[in-house]
């Protein structure tokens, strides 16, 4: 509902807020909490609260707008891909194709991890956006289409790149884009919305989403058609 | 009614086929007026029945709504039940390079796999459509719909990514996560086509020769591929020991 910059300060209150309203929300559940207990929790007067948001309902899309703006950050945050990938190394010998291949894989297997380490960062936002407003809420499905959007633009760009330098093969650079954010976005969803998921292991998530994007989309020698390949 | 004159059976096998076609009228109607503007008496005008004959099937449009993400549902788990198992040679001795015969297979399995989900969902788009964006108060419903095709499909998924494994047919991965990744992919690029009112029948074709292309080189086992080489074409190609190296770090 905030239209206009804050100054530092209130955008510092204002965050002190959330922060609180994430804590007694996560601890009362939605229902149950009031804005007082907000206040109360902030040491600040209702009054305040009422300052920075309409109602329960605008704390929970400032949470999502929160959690929306740190995963873009990750994302822009990203080194752009390096223009040559045999270029030398410090013993001053060209990289081994084998070497570059590593480096590419490490390249995304970095990439998954800072956004995976911006939804775990606030994993406790995020538990509860997804919980409380899946579907139901038109604002945090907008802001949730704003991450995609912004993601699948970085990523279709970074593909397409990487054709023009022949490091990936020919392929729709914006529909796998749209495919790998799906598939990631699948699995933080689950963690977050149901109680038998699988803790988020980042580790071996970021690890086999690398090297499905690295097998999948490398560039290989020859049309690897199956029925060409000899007995 | 003349239908009181047949047995148990034939009766209910009338009375299923009369229910889906008011299933059908339903569907058409919410689609064209929307869930809140259609009345029992759109969907009972629509399937040239009476008001009493929709509600002897169903109590309330809510009830519709239900019966209809039950069918879509139902459809798509069917779908996946049909298909053929993965091609492996029994004969063929464990650790054994894969034969040509079955890299063959593989391909265009994937990308049947893919076109099958595509073409249940296609044939259902509107009941599709409707479960993605449901009207006020089906949120609960169509999420519990959605997740049960997603957690068939998963379970499926799983098996086979790991048999496929063990026979050597694809590179060794942890198969649950791959299949909610690929499940989650697969998803979001039917809910975009679905949401974006693109035709889906039109993409279908191109999506899963996109993602059945991606699928198969991220999952071959390493043998069955061409090697990977490096960027500006200037580099050797990348041999399997290479790509097996990588793969394992």
């Amino acid at each position: 509902m905030m239209v206009g910059a804050l100054s530092p300060q209130a955008e510092a209150r204002r965050d002190e807020i959330l922060e609180v309203a994430l804590g007694v929300i996560s601890r009362k559940g939605f229902h149950r909490t009031s804005i007082a207990d907000i206040a109360g929790g902030a040491r600040v007067s209702r009054a305040t609260v009422y300052q920075y948001f309409a109602d329960k309902r605008d704390i929970l899309v400032a949470l999502a707008d929160r959690i929306a703006r740190r995963i873009i950050d990750a994302a822009d945050a990203w080194a752009p891909l390096p223009t040559d990938l045999s270029a030398t190394e410090v013993e001053g010998e060209a990289r081994s194709v084998e070497d570059q291949a590593r480096l590419m894989l490490e390249l995304i297997h970095t990439r998954v991890s800072h956004i995976l380490e911006a939804i775990v960062a606030n994993a406790d936002a995020a538990r509860l956006v997804v919980r409380l407003t899946r579907g139901n809420d038109r604002l945090v499905d907008d802001t949730l289409r704003r991450i995609d959007d912004h993601i699948v633009g970085i990523l279709t760009r970074d593909i397409e790149t990487a054709k023009d330098r022949g490091w990936v093969r020919p392929c729709h650079g914006q529909t796998i884009a749209r495919f790998l954010l799906g598939g990631l976005e699948k699995i933080i969803m689950d963690t977050f919305d149901r109680e038998d998921a699988p803790p988020l292991d980042t580790n071996v998530i970021a690890g086999e989403m690398a090297a499905f994007v690295f097998f999948g989309l490398a560039q290989r020698d020859a049309p690897a058609e199956p029925e060409t390949l000899p007995s | 009614m003349r239908e009181d004159e047949g047995g148990g059976h034939r009766l209910s096998a009338r009375a299923q086929a009369r229910r889906d076609g008011i299933l059908d009228a339903a569907l058409a109607v919410i689609s064209h007026k929307g869930f809140h503007r259609a009345s029992i008496a759109d969907v009972a005008n629509r399937a040239h029945v009476s008001r009493a004959t929709v509600y002897q099937h169903f109590a309330d449009k809510r009830d519709i709504f239900g019966a209809l993400a039950d069918r879509i549902a139902r459809r798509i788990t069917e779908a996946a039940d049909a298909w053929p198992n993965l091609p492996n040679d029994p004969a063929e001795e464990a650790g054994a390079e894969p034969s040509a015969l079955r890299a063959a297979a593989l391909r265009p399995m994937i990308g049947a796999r893919i076109a099958q989900i595509l073409e249940a969902i296609s044939a259902d788009a509107d009941a599709a459509l409707l479960i993605i964006r449901p009207p006020r108060g089906g949120n609960k419903l169509a999420d519990d719909t959605l997740r049960r095709i997603g957690d068939h499909i998963v379970e499926i998924l799983t098996r086979d990514i790991q048999e496929a494994s063990e026979n050597g047919l694809l590179r060794p991965c942890d198969a649950r996560t791959v299949s909610r990744f690929l499940l989650g992919g697969i998803e979001k690029l039917v809910i975009d086509a679905l949401d974006r009112d693109e035709p889906l029948q039109l993409n279908a074709e191109a999506i899963a020769s996109e993602v059945g292309t991606l699928v198969y080189y991220s999952l071959a086992h390493a043998g069955l591929l061409a090697p990977i080489v490096g960027g500006q074409g200037a580099v050797p190609g990348l041999g399997r020991s290479g790509a097996e190296k990588a793969r394992t770090d």
